[in-house]
Formats: structure tokens, C-alpha cells, sequence
């Protein structure tokens, strides 16, 4: 019985092989001729690049802002307006998650989307009003409360998505601006970038993770030795939030990378207005093949570090770059798409989803992922990000069960310690804070790891 | 997918659970957060009386000025016991100041089923992992792997086998598991535990010398039913970029619930016990809960 049993396996997995070697063999372009994705006309977009072309945005924005806030009565007012125009920084929600959220969420959640419109309108479309909009949504979004606002969770998608433009665009302006006026002046002043993105040191915590690393004695040598150079590649930056800081130099320096961030955020935008487009399976992976010339490893790098990481690197490096006249025009514009298509890449992909065969409760994602691979995980970031470092660290020579099983430590790592920081928002939402967060960071650290073997298959 | 399949999936998780085995113990890591009352009969003849209060008092470290908004993590619970002879004696009590799923710090409390009249745990640290279960549903089983160190003040007056003060290790798997039962309100909910504990120290006057352990198994088996005003899961509606039909996703709605406790079954299994003189005994439960 047993014999029989592997003859069969053995049979079906020949009756594979031949399927395998065709899609290894087919030259990519024989795929992409097929894709309508990959074939699509895609017109240039509005350029990114001065400040000019990109004031002609903002007012697109604002008036597509203006009439989702026309969608509700103007019955709710802000106890104190100022704690939604005034400057917002990330650690803001958690900062006043009892305050302010006690009285955005008491705002009828029909009415919400509206509402948001028509404070950021009252704050004179102010980024930190529109971009502290968007997390909120976001923060709906990551908790599956999108649909709560009577808007399919796509549409919810497309509202927060109008919130952070106006920030992205409002934040390359104001620091193209600033290169302007550096390069006016003939050139940088070395006191205003002391300690900015460019000039930090290595964050000092960082040992902390070389010393959980190192002492955890179950992993293998191999595994030990990867921490190390992943902790290494990730580069935390003392006083910045950004990571991969020498990656995103190197992308920025990269023509072809900036042309491929380019092109792929005007074809985002053109899938947006034709969304025949997202009913081809895997057409948005098709058309990334297409634009990187059939190289899925600089897919993973370009998007797994510069819009993996949303408006984070724009925010410590425009800055950095304008304060030494460095901000080129194609380099504003990469920082400025890099950051959208973070956002973009996600609403395309939660419109493209399909019901998951696996459970009622889920959606299978599939746009954005390689042929044959679906996630029920909508953070595709997870797998991109990871697929990168996979692909540096195959290339370094290390072997792929010590990559993956790397890779699954440093999830691990980083899910324990983001876990506890969903706990107020979820207590204040209403939501349970203990099993369904422990179900989410096990899907979240398997498709790191899928991602991280996908970047060691295609590196060899 | 209709009853059938469902309690076919379930039923060996209840076959498991009924040939492992349940008490308070089993549940004393539930990964279900809120309130809960219970009452029941023991084997040994006891009645008991359970509750459980889960609380988000402890503010998040890094003060007001980094985080605006407090901790869920305190859990207060008891359990209360009538003997044959009329006697009363809390059994089990504990505060734990700060219980995440993969980390415990600061408890004190008292566990007669293991000799102790008072203990502290200082930490314990876990690792969960997910045994079956995707976002958004209703239906998943999630162990826990890991282990806690504290104090235990044992007195054979407490069914501690020897008397004296202790430091303990506590190494424990721990799974719990639930299940909706159609698309109804009712559910099932399953809890194992297997905690094997060192304790040394002074025992018997002997300081450094005594050493006693215990293995218990436990596991808990229970059938509820929601009574709450709104319902469990919610459709979220898709409509199709190109066909424009719509669909349904079924989500559950995650906020805390009412349920009643229609009968909760427990068994309690006891090893290499040099600790307390404890016995294995069975339980049957109902009760209230107000939880996730």
C-alpha cells in the first residue's frame, strides 16, 4: 500500500515536471505577450518633478477631497480642531489614541469617510491633517472596520489614498522647494544637516538584536551568521525611523531603478481608471516583468525598500537630499512615487483580490504576486521586502533553509514586538487584543517567509 | 459550509481533549479576554464557583507623552470551593498585573492544587503559535510554548506535600482552540494544558535540599451560545472591477460578546506528583461570559 502510494506521488510529481520546465523555459516575453497588462498603453502621468506640475495635483486632490466631504452633513465639530491640523507624527495615534480617537470614533462610522473630508478641509488641506486622515483609515483598514463606513473597503481604500497624496505631494513640494533656494544660495550650509538622515550614526540599539541573535543558541551557525548581515542590510539610523538606508541611496543613484519606480506608478494610476485590467491574474506582477525587463529581483528590490516603506524614506531623506541642493527633479519624483505606489499597489490589490477558496472570512490576493503564488495576507510588502533580502543573502552564498529559517527569526522578532503596540488602538476600537493579533502576525511571518524563499529561487 | 461538516471537524479536537484532560488550571492562560462566571460539581464532590475579570489598568510604558492609552493585560480571577463538609476555601486566586500571550510579569497568587498557599509568578515568557486559523474568522486553535519562574510558599495545611518556601519553574504547552457550530450562534471551545513544575528550595526546614515537581495535564471541553443583541459575523459586500456582481465576505464582528456557558466539561490528569496531594478529578460547569 505504502509503495503504491509513493509510486503514485512519484507519478504525479513526473506528471509535473514538464510543466515546470516549459514555465522555466518559456522566455518571459512569451508570457507577456499574452498579458493584457503587460501590453497596456500607458500614457505619461502628470509629472512629479517641480513644484509647479505638482501644485496642478494638489488641486485635483483637493477638489476630489472637497466633494467627499460634500457626502455628509456639516453637523460634527471638533472639540479642538487644532489636535487635527497641528503637525502629526507617526507615534501620534498611540500618543492620542484615548483623547482624540474617543472622539473621532464617537462620529456616526457611516458618516466618517465625510467627516475626515471635511476636517482636512477646515484645516486648509494642511498635510499633517491629511495625513493623520489617512492612518486612520489605515487604522480601520488593518483592523477589517473599512466596511463599517458603508463604503466597500476598496472605495475606503481610494478616499485614504486622496489623504496621503496631498501629503506626499504637499512634502516633495515644500523640500523642492528648499533644494531651490540651497542651490540659489550657492550651495549647502553643513550646520542645518548635522545629525539628519545622511550624517546618523548607526542606531545604538541595534545590539540589542545582534545580542538576542547571537545568544539564541537553537538556531543554527548559518542562522546566527544571517541575523547579523540582515541586521546589517536593514541599517537603522540613529533618530530616524528609516531602514535600508545605503539600499535606498543606491536606488536613488540607479537611472534605470528610478525609471522603473517612474513607469510603474503611471501604469498604477492608469489601472486605477481602467479597471478591466484587474481581472487578469497576476496582471500587475505581468506588467512589473514588463517594466523591469524580466528581472523579478530588482521588482523585489525597487518596491521591497522604496514603497515597501510608504512615505518613511521621503520623510528622512527629501529633506536630507534638499538641505545639500541634492534633491534632482527625477529623484523628488522616485521618493514621491516610491511612496504612493505603497498605497496604490495596495488598493489595486484588495480591488483585484478574489474570495479565498481556503475560508469565507478572506480574500485571496494575487495581483502584485509572482505567477502560482497567492496570499491571503494582504501586506505585500511582507513578501517583497523579504524576497529582496532572500536574493542578497543566496547571493552572498549562504543556503536557503538557513535564509528562510533566518528570516522567520527576525519576523518572529519584529511580530513579538509590534503584537503589544496594536493593544491600545484595539482596546479603544473595541477589539480583541490577544488571539485574532496572534493569528494575523502567523500569516504575517509566513509570508515573509514565502517571500524571503521566493527571493533565494530567484537568485541562484 | 452547514453543521455537519463543522462538528465533523470538531469532533476529534473534543476526542483529544476528553482522552488528555481540564480544571481551572486549563484555562487560567485563556486567550479569550474579558469577564466570565461559572459555576459547577467536581468529582471530589466539591461545588465550585469560577470568575474572572480581565482589566486594562496598566498604563503603556513610555508615560502619556509616547503612548496615550492603557495596556489590556491585568487579569483578576478566583476560584471559589464548598467542600462535603461545608467548608469553604478559595482554592485559586490570582492578580496578574501584566499577562500578554507572550509575556507575563508580576502575579501573586494562590493555587492549592499545587500546594500553594501563596506564590508570585515574576515572569514567564511564551511563544504562540497558530495551529489553524486565518484573520477575520471565527475559528481557530492557537498553542502557546513557554515557561514562567517565581515563588511558591507551600504548606501541607494547603495539600502541599511538604511545607516551605520555594522557587519554581513552570515549562507549559498550552492550546486553545474554538469553533463556531454552523452559522448559528453556537460555538465550541476546547482548552489544553500540560504544565510540568519544579519547585526547590527550603523545604521541611532543610534549606537548598528539597526538590518536588508535578505534572498536570488538563484540559477543558465547553458548548456556548451567544445571546448578544447583534450578530457574530457581518457580510462585507465586493463588487467585481469588471463584472461588477457582487459578493459577500462573512466576517466575524470582533467585539466583546455575551455567551452562556451551556455546559463546560473539564478533566484534570496528575504525574510524577512529589508536590501537592492533589488528586485527578473531573468537572462539569455553566456559566456567563462576556469576552472576545
Amino acid at each position: 500500500m505504502i509503495s503504491e502510494r509513493r509510486r503514485a506521488r512519484r507519478l504525479s510529481l513526473r506528471g509535473l515536471l514538464p510543466l515546470v520546465l516549459v514555465l522555466l523555459l518559456t522566455p518571459f516575453h512569451a508570457l507577456a505577450d499574452a498579458s493584457p497588462n503587460a501590453m497596456a498603453k500607458v500614457p505619461a502621468y502628470l509629472a512629479r518633478t517641480t513644484p509647479g506640475r505638482l501644485a496642478v495635483r494638489q488641486r485635483q486632490l483637493e477638489d476630489f477631497v472637497s466633494a467627499v466631504a460634500r457626502t455628509v452633513p456639516r453637523t460634527h465639530h471638533l472639540r479642538d480642531p487644532g489636535l487635527f491640523c497641528d503637525r502629526f507624527h507617526d507615534f501620534d495615534m498611540q500618543r492620542f489614541t484615548y483623547s482624540l480617537w474617543g472622539e473621532l470614533l464617537a462620529i456616526p462610522r457611516r458618516e466618517l469617510l465625510g467627516q475626515f473630508a471635511r476636517f482636512v478641509e477646515a484645516c486648509g488641506f494642511s498635510p499633517d491633517a491629511a495625513k493623520r486622515a489617512g492612518f486612520v483609515i489605515d487604522y480601520l483598514y488593518w483592523n477589517r472596520l473599512a466596511d463599517t463606513t458603508g463604503y466597500e473597503v476598496a472605495e475606503v481604500l481610494e478616499v485614504r489614498d486622496a489623504f496621503y497624496e496631498l501629503y506626499i505631494n504637499r512634502l516633495v513640494r515644500d523640500h523642492l522647494v528648499t533644494d531651490t533656494s540651497v542651490r540659489a544660495a550657492g550651495g549647502p550650509d553643513p550646520r542645518t544637516f548635522r545629525g539628519d538622515f545622511l550624517d546618523a550614526s548607526p542606531m545604538s540599539r541595534i545590539r540589542w538584536f545582534r545580542a538576542i541573535g547571537s545568544a539564541l543558541k537553537a538556531f543554527s551557525p548559518n542562522e546566527r551568521r544571517i541575523l547579523g548581515v540582515m541586521i546589517d542590510l536593514v541599517d537603522f539610523r540613529e533618530g530616524h525611523l528609516t531602514p535600508f538606508g545605503g539600499e535606498l541611496v543606491r536606488i536613488l543613484a540607479s537611472p534605470d531603478d528610478l525609471r522603473v519606480v517612474s513607469e510603474t506608478h503611471d501604469y498604477l494610476q492608469h489601472v486605477r481608471a481602467h479597471p478591466e485590467l484587474l481581472a487578469e491574474r497576476h496582471g500587475g506582477w505581468h506588467r512589473l516583468m514588463r517594466v523591469t525587463r524580466g528581472r523579478p529581483e530588482q521588482a523585489m528590490r525597487v518596491f521591497g525598500v522604496l514603497a515597501a516603506l510608504l512615505y518613511i524614506p521621503l520623510e528622512d531623506l527629501a529633506p536630507a537630499l534638499a538641505a545639500r541642493g541634492q534633491l534632482d527633479p527625477s529623484t523628488a519624483q522616485a521618493l514621491h512615487d516610491g511612496s504612493l505606489s505603497y498605497y496604490l499597489m495596495n488598493e489595486l490589490d484588495e480591488r483585484a483580490a478574489v474570495p479565498s477558496a481556503r475560508s469565507a472570512a478572506s480574500l485571496e490576493y494575487h495581483f502584485f504576486y509572482p505567477d502560482g503564488f497567492t496570499t491571503a495576507d494582504w501586506k505585500w510588502y511582507h513578501f517583497y521586502n523579504n524576497a529582496h533580502i532572500g536574493c542578497v543573502l543566496r547571493r552572498a552564498g549562504y543556503p536557503d533553509d538557513a535564509i528562510a529559517g533566518a528570516a522567520r527569526l527576525l519576523a518572529v522578532l519584529y511580530e513579538g514586538t509590534t503584537l503589544n503596540l496594536a493593544i491600545p488602538a484595539r482596546h479603544r476600537l473595541g477589539l480583541d487584543p490577544r488571539a485574532t493579533p496572534i493569528v494575523e502576525s502567523s500569516e504575517d511571518v509566513q509570508l515573509n517567509v514565502a517571500g524571503a524563499r521566493y527571493g533565494v529561487a530567484i537568485c541562484r | 459550509m452547514g453543521v455537519v461538516p463543522r462538528l465533523r471537524s470538531t469532533l476529534p479536537l473534543l476526542g483529544w481533549l476528553a482522552l488528555s484532560a481540564p480544571d481551572a488550571r486549563a484555562d487560567a492562560d485563556t486567550l479569550h479576554e474579558g469577564e466570565a462566571l461559572a459555576a459547577g460539581g467536581r468529582t471530589d464532590g466539591a461545588a465550585l464557583a469560577r470568575a474572572k475579570l480581565d482589566l486594562a489598568i496598566v498604563p503603556y510604558p513610555g508615560g502619556r507623552e509616547m503612548w496615550g492609552g492603557p495596556i489590556n493585560a491585568t487579569r483578576v480571577e478566583a476560584t471559589l470551593l464548598r467542600r462535603d463538609d461545608a467548608t469553604f476555601d478559595a482554592e485559586e486566586a490570582r492578580v496578574a498585573l501584566i499577562r500578554w500571550p507572550h509575556f507575563h510579569a508580576l502575579a501573586v497568587e494562590r493555587d492549592v492544587r499545587l500546594g500553594t498557599t501563596v506564590g508570585a509568578e515574576a515572569f514567564g515568557l511564551y511563544v504562540p503559535y497558530v495551529l489553524r486559523g486565518v484573520t477575520g474568522s471565527d475559528s481557530w486553535a492557537i498553542a502557546l510554548l513557554g515557561g514562567s519562574a517565581g515563588y511558591r510558599y507551600l504548606r501541607r495545611a494547603d495539600r502541599a506535600r511538604v511545607d516551605g518556601h520555594a522557587a519554581s519553574v513552570t515549562l507549559r504547552a498550552h492550546v486553545d482552540d474554538q469553533a463556531p457550530l454552523g452559522s448559528g450562534r453556537l460555538s465550541v471551545r476546547g482548552a489544553f494544558d500540560a504544565a510540568y513544575t519544579v519547585a526547590f528550595g527550603a523545604l521541611d526546614g532543610e534549606a537548598g535540599r528539597g526538590l518536588v515537581q508535578a505534572l498536570v495535564l488538563c484540559a477543558r471541553g465547553g458548548l456556548l451560545l451567544d445571546v448578544s443583541r447583534t450578530p457574530a459575523t457581518r457580510d462585507v459586500p465586493r463588487t467585481d472591477p469588471v463584472t461588477g456582481a457582487v459578493t459577500h465576505l462573512r466576517q466575524v464582528n470582533e467585539g466583546a460578546r455575551w455567551r452562556v456557558a451551556l455546559l463546560e466539561l473539564s478533566l484534570e490528569l496528575r504525574g510524577f506528583d512529589t508536590l501537592s496531594t492533589s488528586t485527578s478529578l473531573a468537572a462539569a460547569e455553566v456559566g456567563v461570559v462576556h469576552d472576545f
